[in-house]
């Protein structure tokens, strides 16, 4: 008796947790049709809520609108040809709570916004072309919303698409979204003042790539496993606090977070872990690095061809080479950690009274002959390098290196998976009922 | 017992080992620089040190001293050239914006917009003919055809100066940031 109740309260769970965990869509192919006319129907500034259902087709937003469903989770937009799914052309629109999955135009955004202050909300894009592009659209933002690549997970990700793409687009949120397995998770192309603030990057080329672009705001952010992890190139006035990215290390050309052309950026506590390079800085000019920590990466800094940087306060621990630089005189490096620095500290004052000097030998070898590369760190390189000691005063030095560390400054965890929680509770109760089902079956032994 | 015996051989033997030694001296003296295939996955640009994709953008220099730099757009190309000694160049290589055949960049087509988005922004696209080139400035409803020998005289600017951001964005005395915005063709966000 006990057991078959065991049975049934075990298929009943089941039943009532699938029913919870799946969305509940209706197939509905007449309702593209339907969901046009609804919004053409619709007032300007009114609020449309959309029936549960999968909608299929194309659609163009014309009027300032919030759009959301009838019921959360219950309303699939679906591609259907290779024009963006929704198209919104008009400003002040507000999109929530939507899912939307474009699969058939490799060439087209899923979302494309022409408007200005338009809101994109607790959205889900899975997608084979672009995620969301914003294109001479001001003031909109991009919150809490979920872009994956939606191909085949073969297919290498310089063939895929973008996952937010801005151009000529100013003053735009983006904020806790989670973008996984695209081209670029982020790109921002001659949009200023933009704030990247709290998105989880995985899997993709450059976390957030920034071309052109003036006053944005990178912080806070969590990337791993992607070629890099913050491309900044030709910028000035950029922010890049607070973030962690990490096992940026796959590819030969990855690193945490590239600079270059860079002018009056501030890179400041920000950890660089376990990444090929941690800071790639080439062709940048007064720029500041401040308290960051650069820990377990194959180069922790590489610098070429930059002047007037400020370093100071920044940790290199555990990496397999901290500095390596050609061509970079004139920066202010001074207060910095390095764990291979075996400094003298006459005043006690915790720091060196010895330079700390990075030899550019191998640097500007490896410029020449780039198969010298394999090379790196051998016994006969390190010779070389204690031999080469010309124009020593113009090599980049701390001239004042910490002697201790100091504790490394923590950056909040983040789960990358959205998905975690949902599958981590769901496992925990079958594995409770699957062990109850066994106690309550078992055979006695006789 | 057989001898050899050079004498007995056939005069189109003799003829054959001139000819391939002839190709061989000639291969030997002669330099012929070929392009590489682009790697996306090790690749990156000699410049920028953007990823090089393996698309219509990719440039290629093959040095006389046996090096192959790679370029993910025209511009960084041109910049490589105009920083470094042309003596080094053996042969630069352009790519066909169709077909993605490799062209000596002397003897390619160009089309130039500000709006053409390029990996750099350079606005710079190559065809390996003038038709080519012209018949995508008809479908594109802009752009202006070079030949190489014009192409040398473009500015190389990208379609926003760091200069010009200064302008572009700003935040005024009153606090208030302004923008100008710049022209773009409503469709086009490939």
């Amino acid at each position: 008796m006990k057991r078959k109740k065991m049975a049934y309260l075990t298929v009943l769970m089941f039943l009532i947790l699938t029913s919870l965990t799946f969305p509940r869509f209706v197939q509905s192919e007449s309702r593209d049709q339907n969901l046009q006319l609804l919004l053409a129907d619709a007032k300007p500034n009114s609020i449309v809520y959309i029936p549960p259902g999968i909608y299929k087709g194309a659609f163009t937003i014309n009027k300032p609108l919030k759009i959301m469903p009838l019921q959360k989770g219950t309303v699939l937009l679906l591609q259907t040809n290779d024009s963006p799914v929704l198209h919104i052309k008009s400003n002040n629109v507000s999109i929530s709570d939507l899912q939307i999955t474009a699969k058939t135009g490799r060439n087209s955004p899923a979302l494309l916004v022409e408007g200005d202050h338009v809101n994109l909300d607790r959205l889900y894009v899975q997608t084979v072309g672009m995620g969301i592009a914003f294109r001479n659209a001001n003031h909109g933002a991009v919150f809490d919303t979920v872009i994956e690549w939606g191909g085949s997970p073969t297919l290498p990700v310089m063939e895929r698409r973008n996952g937010i793409d801005l151009y000529h687009s100013h003053d735009i949120l983006l904020i806790a979204n989670r973008i996984q397995g695209m081209f670029d998770a982020i790109y921002l192309e001659n949009s200023d003042q933009t704030v990247v603030r709290e998105n989880q990057i995985k899997s993709s080329r450059y976390g957030v790539h920034c071309m052109y672009t003036n006053g944005t705001v990178i912080e806070n952010n969590y990337g791993i496993a992607n070629i890099t992890g913050a491309m900044v190139m030709a910028v000035q006035n950029v922010k890049i606090t607070n973030n962690l990215f990490e096992r940026q290390s796959e590819n030969v050309n990855s690193q945490g977070i590239l600079l270059f052309d860079a002018k009056d950026t501030v890179v400041v506590n920000n950890k660089i872990e376990g990444n090929r390079v941690g800071f790639y800085i080439e062709q940048s000019f007064n720029n500041h690095f401040e308290n960051n920590d650069v820990l377990f990466n194959f180069i922790g800094i590489q610098m070429l061809e930059s002047q007037e940087n400020l370093f100071r306060g920044n940790q290199f621990i555990g990496n397999v080479v901290n500095a390596s630089s050609r061509e970079s005189e004139n920066n202010e490096i001074y207060g910095n950690y390095w764990d291979d620095f075996q400094g003298i500290d006459f005043d006690g004052d915790g720091k060196s009274d010895t330079q700390y000097a990075i030899n550019p030998f191998f640097q500007g070898l490896i410029e020449k002959r780039p198969a010298f590369q394999l090379l790196f760190q051998s016994p006969s390189i390190s010779f070389l390098e204690d031999l080469y000691q010309s124009n020593r005063s113009k090599w980049t030095t701390d001239r004042s290196a910490l002697m201790e560390p100091k504790p490394v400054t923590y950056v909040k965890g983040r789960s990358i998976d959205q998905s975690f929680g949902a599958v981590g509770f769901l496992s925990i109760i079958f594995l409770t009922f699957s062990c109850l089902t066994v106690y309550y079956s078992r055979r006695k032994l006789v | 017992m057989k001898h050899f015996n050079i004498s007995q051989r056939k005069p189109t033997v003799y003829l054959a080992i001139i000819v391939l030694v002839t190709v061989l001296f000639l291969q030997a003296c002669g330099i012929e620089y070929q392009a590489q295939a682009i790697n996306e996955e090790t690749d990156r640009c000699t410049v920028c040190n953007m990823a090089v994709n393996d698309d219509a953008h990719a440039t290629q220099i093959a040095t006389v001293d046996g090096k192959t730099l790679k370029f993910d757009d025209i511009g960084c190309m041109y910049k490589w050239m105009s920083e470094n000694d042309p003596k080094q160049i053996g042969m630069a290589f352009v790519r066909d914006f169709h077909d993605l055949s490799w062209l000596n960049y002397e003897e390619a087509t160009y089309v130039y917009d500000a709006t053409f988005k390029t990996p750099m922004a350079y606005g710079v696209l190559s065809f390996k003919d003038s038709k080519s080139a012209q018949l995508y400035v008809k479908e594109q409803g802009k752009g202006k055809v070079w030949s190489a020998e014009e192409l040398k005289n473009h500015d190389w600017k990208v379609n926003r100066e760091m200069k010009k951001m200064h302008n572009t964005s700003n935040i005024n005395m009153e606090g208030q940031k302004t923008h100008s915005q710049p022209s773009m063709p409503m469709n086009d966000y490939k």
